[in-house]
């Protein structure tokens, strides 16, 4: 649905976008996920029209953005970190004026602003004014206007900044609604919640694709190597010397717990916990929990950034 | 949607926002304000006076309103959008730059077109007093809303290129100025450099007729001609935005 083959942006002198290529496929809910000037919101104002390429091509449903922006401009609908939002108009004049711009036939536009107030839980609040809501009404808002003309690619740039949890949980929601009809991708800082909703991730730094593949996958990849938790009952100097001696296995912290105990962390590859627990039961020490460390797409982040400012 | 329904469809909510943002109400407000000022003072004045120069009178000052209020109208039309984040609505809809354009000096001008018509009873008022040609009002109203709309196109140009609503207004002003005296260029070049700016001055040869009853084509043609070069500059300036940046 969506294909970038050596995307390349440049603004003035700096290179936004270095050959940047990835496909997305119909129906995917993807997450664009890099720092601050990554190059994600970049990615997305050249799918939405906004901006023309440097070099490279990138084709939505087939149709190049360089080429024919209002065939590519009627297949998406876009949302941008600030919602586009007219603060006088009243939410439902609002959606009534993007479904139009949208060139949706005028006898449609009625029943399609209703189901997407529905859809978006936007219906209490049809004749508000835009410049009433709260902030996370106006991102659904936001959403509401770039789906209200049922297109076949929704991009959303940073949906859920500024949100609160509650808000955060709703957008996620909502989010995760759009995967039946549309192809989705967006782009967030909160690592968290891009694993929570994205089938996929595309990992971006400094305007190249870094990683890409859902979180399971990344970790297989760049994570060959398991990050384990071991609790023991015993001397610190002695669990450390004993820990350091295992063949492959590098103890990362040892910390004294209150309660007497020892927390230790190492990193070592896969199928050495049973050398791990030989080695303990063998230097007396009291083996109380060994099990892998719970890991999540931020400290994956931090790992393939080298934790450069990373979220 | 054809492309004039799209046009259309940004008029309304251009008139909508000037409604509500009571912009609108301030311009027309102020335009019959002074107007009704100038022409007490001036036009009509306390001299016995035949219709024909009241009218005269009338009209000239009117076409300075007129300019000074396609002005205000036209200044916010982009670069409002830009300073509220919303262009990105339209630039990423499958509209063209010319159908915005197009739909933003509509609006404008509509809401000129309006606050003319109200502005009509002061001429009417000459009827108490004498006979009055409503050819001649017909002429100078068409050439108001001409040198108008000029205004709104131009401003409208500027607002395109500027970051903010003030300074697209103080841009369009300074462009207004500028073609309103070029004529003083014509009187210090030679030709054919003479009979140019001669020609572009805004107001100092186009209008007079105009509010003289006499309706010239070359002159519609001066304004037609004017209006769609400014538009056609900024639709083209809209457009360049995306190589631009």
């Amino acid at each position: 649905m969506i294909e970038a083959a050596g995307l390349t942006k440049y603004f003035g002198e700096r290179k936004a976008l270095d050959a940047l290529s990835f496909r997305i496929g119909a129906g995917e809910i993807v997450g664009l996920v890099g720092k601050n000037g990554a190059g994600k919101s970049t990615v997305l104002r050249i799918l939405s029209c906004q901006l023309l390429p440097s070099a490279g091509e990138v084709t939505v449903d087939g149709m190049s953005v360089s080429e024919a922006p209002r065939e590519v401009r009627r297949r998406i609908g876009f949302l941008p970190e600030q919602p586009p939002l007219y603060p006088e108009m009243t939410v439902r004049g609002y959606l009534a004026f993007a479904a139009a711009l949208r060139q949706l036939p005028s006898g449609e536009v009625p029943r399609a602003v209703t189901q997407v107030m529905e859809a978006t839980g936007l219906a209490e609040a049809a004749a508000e004014r835009l410049g009433n809501l709260s902030r996370g009404y106006q991102q659904r808002v936001g959403i509401a206007q770039a789906i209200v003309h049922d297109p076949k690619v929704v991009l959303l740039d940073e949906p859920m900044a500024g949100l609160d949890p509650l808000q955060i949980a709703q957008m996620r929601e909502l989010i995760r609604g759009l995967r039946e009809r549309h192809t989705v991708l967006f782009s967030s800082h909160i690592l968290s919640e891009i694993a929570n909703v994205c089938d996929r991730v595309i990992l971006i730094d400094q305007g190249r694709v870094r990683a890409e593949g859902s979180e399971q996958e990344l970790w297989a990849t760049f994570h060959q190597r398991e990050r384990l938790l071991l609790r023991l009952r015993g001397e610190a100097e002695r669990a450390r010397a004993v820990l350091a001696g295992v063949a492959d296995v590098e103890l990362r912290s040892l910390v004294a717990e209150p309660q007497g105990t020892l927390a230790a962390s190492v990193q070592a590859p896969a199928g050495r916990r049973e050398a791990l627990a030989r080695a303990c039961a063998e230097a007396g020490l009291g083996l109380l929990e060994l099990r892998a460390e719970q890991h999540g797409l931020e400290d994956l982040f931090v790992e393939l950034l080298g934790g450069r400012g990373a979220a | 949607m054809s492309g004039l329904a799209t046009i259309w469809l940004i008029a309304r909510r251009e008139l909508a926002a000037y409604f509500a943002s009571l912009s609108g109400y301030v311009i027309m407000a102020a335009y019959l304000l002074v107007s009704g000022l100038l022409f007490n003072t001036f036009a009509v004045g306390s001299e016995p006076r035949l219709s024909q120069e009241v009218l005269e009178q009338f009209f000239y000052f009117s076409s300075g309103m007129a300019m000074v209020s396609g002005i205000l109208l036209a200044m916010r039309l982009i670069a409002e959008e830009r300073q509220m984040h919303t262009l990105v609505l339209l630039r990423t809809a499958p509209v063209t730059e010319r159908q915005v354009v197009w739909g933003k000096f509509l609006s404008a001008t509509l809401l000129l077109a309006l606050v003319l018509v109200i502005s009509l009873y002061m001429p009417a008022l000459i009827f108490l007093h004498g006979k009055v040609s409503l050819l001649q009002i017909a002429t100078g109203y068409l050439g108001l809303l001409l040198i108008g709309a000029a205004c709104i196109s131009i401003t409208l140009l500027a607002s395109v290129w500027s970051p903010t609503q003030l300074i697209a207004g103080v841009a369009g002003g300074l462009l207004v100025a500028l073609l309103l005296i070029s004529w003083l260029l014509g009187r210090v070049t030679e030709e054919p450099l003479k009979e140019f700016f001669v020609y572009v001055a805004l107001h100092n040869v186009h209008f007079r007729t105009f509010s003289t009853g006499t309706l010239h084509l070359r002159d519609v043609v001066y304004y037609a001609g004017l209006i769609v070069v400014a538009l056609e500059a900024a639709t083209r300036s809209l457009a360049a935005w995306r190589w631009r940046e």
